[in-house]
């Protein structure tokens, strides 16, 4: 049910026999508002008050609260004030530091009775601070905000948190405890931190290791680790706590890492084993920890139906792990594979690709290789007809049309078979 | 070896008007294909269908049998359709001549798919009218649609004010 402000319905509607705002019933006002943007929305906001009613919850879905955002605290101020705009959040990005946020030195040595962030706030006017002091405080401001109406936030599903303080700098865990809390009554399903440093993994583990949320209510869970400054033991009981969120219920896992050899391994073995994914988004800056992904892998052949690999810069991780699928035996039917490397032609994931069509024919409804395209040089030297051909076995309609999502570098393919494509992709988009 | 006949059914609109169309292009409404699918005796009545009006049945038939023959969407593909529906508005080069008529025949034709659950028709329908709102201002789309501006000033301020910390990220 949608709310307008009690202050809105003091105020008697104007309403015509005619009103097509009034008359044409809500579901397809709704319908037809999901096909607008952000910005017509809030246009329509201004239209009339039933419009509001339906544009509000789309325009308050996704609530941002950043370290650099100066409205941090009005925002705050707004949902407490108006608490039904606060049940139309679904998803609360958090962004408490940025790398910059370092400590910084010069009022606190200019005037040693400075001794915590009250003291500074005290001590100066917002003008008369330096830029890293303003993004320090900024920073209380966004995990305070965030705090202050955590418990009004009773439909959020999602959480975002981008925490990148730098490894000199230890973020009080306090906060966070209490936004923990806060969440607890939300409906809290999907998880995505990304990490920029050893302390933001550090801080939030020990959060989650005495968190009050039943960790095993997660659906989805998204890392982010990058550039980690700390030894693989360091790690490890970090990790051990991340590896805790959604055991036993989580269907989708996104790992993205660039850091070194041991903390790859370490994070990995540490995600240990989820008896319901479905869902593995992989993506790796080096081909170093494939053997740890396949196992990873390996441990859940029984349920992962969707895999996405992707490797950067001269790393063929995806191509490794794939050569090892035919180890995979066991029923691990995939429905959606995608591969991504911009520094690759097509050559090396096709010879590994094509092989295994025949083993995912009947499962497969999505493949992407997505490689750099754009370089010929790359591209050098490979011949197109043998994708041609598997698009064409794959289509057969004998064996029923299952894929239905197909990317590939179309500059190579032949007229013909991206007519054929189009044809198919037009007939599935009105069948589906 | 003849073709079978196809199937004819009477259909009757809510100011008495009927018609008398083949049953596959009915069956496009998924209303009248589940009403058909009940009825295991063949009928002579017509089937009443009190919320369309002739005139807009008439159209609602055209539509149908220019896409008789196209797949309908089935129950496990509707989220992906919809997925695709939000991510486009582009309509057909024929849909689009189907649907150039006045405002009121517009969404009337709107109602009686939604009604009649004729999907893809609805969707026609509701990008026209996205279409005709995309890039217009709170005025001209007051304008558009004859609505009255039923906010007071200090309400519509406060909304500004709302939208202003509503970010799309």
């Amino acid at each position: 049910m949608l709310h307008l402000p009690t202050t809105f319905k003091k105020r008697p509607t104007h309403q015509s026999a005619t009103n097509i705002a009034t008359s044409v019933p809500p579901e397809i006002w709704l319908r037809i508002f999901e096909l607008l943007s952000f910005q017509e929305l809030k246009n329509l906001t201004l239209v009339h008050r039933v419009f509001a009613e339906y544009a509000r919850p789309r325009i308050w879905r996704k609530l941002s609260l950043c370290t650099l955002d100066q409205q941090c605290h009005g925002k705050a101020q707004l949902i407490i004030r108006q608490p039904e705009l606060a049940l139309y959040v679904e998803h609360l990005h958090l962004r408490p530091g940025y790398n910059t946020e370092r400590a910084p030195t010069d009022l606190w040595t200019c005037d040693p009775s400075i001794r915590t962030w009250v003291d500074v706030a005290k001590a100066a006017k917002w003008k008369q601070l330096t830029k890293p002091w303003r993004h320090f405080l900024r920073s209380r401001q966004s995990i305070a905000a965030a705090v202050r109406i955590a418990p009004l936030l009773t439909n959020l599903s999602k959480l975002i948190i981008t925490a990148s303080f730098s490894d000199d700098y230890q973020p009080n865990p306090d906060p966070y405890h209490k936004l923990w809390i806060g969440l607890k009554e939300s409906r809290l399903r999907c998880l995505e931190i990304h990490f920029y440093s050893h302390s933001s993994l550090k801080t939030f583990s020990s959060i989650l290791r005495t968190s009050s949320i039943v960790l095993n209510q997660f659906e989805a869970f998204f890392l982010t680790i990058w550039g980690l400054s700390c030894s693989d033991k360091e790690i490890q009981k970090d990790v051990q706590a991340l590896a805790d969120v959604g055991r036993g219920s989580l269907r989708s896992l996104g790992v993205t890492i660039n850091t070194y050899q041991p903390i790859q391994t370490a994070l990995m073995n540490g995600l240990g084993f989820f008896p319901n994914l479905v869902h593995f988004n992989g993506s790796f800056h080096n081909d170093h920890p494939h053997e740890c992904v396949t196992e990873f892998l390996l441990r859940h052949r029984s349920t992962l139906v969707c895999l996405s690999l992707e490797g950067y810069i001269h790393h063929l991780l995806p191509v490794v792990i794939f050569k090892s699928m035919p180890d995979f035996s066991g029923p691990l039917k995939l429905t959606s594979i995608r591969l991504i490397d911009r520094h690759r032609g097509m050559e090396p994931f096709w010879s590994i690709v094509q092989p295994r069509m025949t083993a995912y024919a009947d499962t497969l409804t999505t493949l992407a290789i997505t490689t750099g395209r754009h370089n010929r040089q790359l591209q050098h030297g490979f011949d197109y007809k043998e994708v041609e051909e598997v698009i064409l076995s794959l289509y057969k309609p004998s064996q029923g049309v299952l894929l239905r999502k197909l990317r590939l570098p179309l500059e190579y393919l032949s007229p013909d078979i991206i007519n054929l494509m189009q044809v198919i992709s037009t007939i599935l988009q009105l069948w589906t | 070896m003849a073709a079978p006949a196809t199937q004819q059914i009477k259909i009757r609109c809510n100011d008495e008007k009927e018609f008398t169309v083949d049953r596959d292009v009915l069956e496009r409404s998924v209303l009248i294909k589940n009403m058909l699918e009940d009825v295991t005796e063949q009928q002579d009545a017509p089937i009443p269908l009190p919320n369309v009006s002739g005139p807009v049945m008439a159209k609602v038939l055209e539509y149908c049998t220019h896409h008789r023959g196209e797949p309908l969407p089935s129950a496990d593909t509707e989220q992906s359709q919809d997925e695709t529906r939000k991510r486009t508005t582009d309509i057909s080069e024929w849909d689009q001549k189907f649907i150039t008529v006045d405002q009121e025949m517009l969404f009337e034709i709107i109602l009686a798919a939604n009604y009649l659950d004729i999907k893809s028709l609805l969707d026609v329908g509701c990008k026209t009218v996205a279409n005709m709102i995309k890039g217009k201002t709170p005025e001209e789309i007051r304008k558009l649609f004859n609505i009255v501006n039923d906010f007071t000033p200090e309400e519509e301020a406060q909304i500004k004010k709302e939208n202003e910390w509503a970010e799309d990220r």
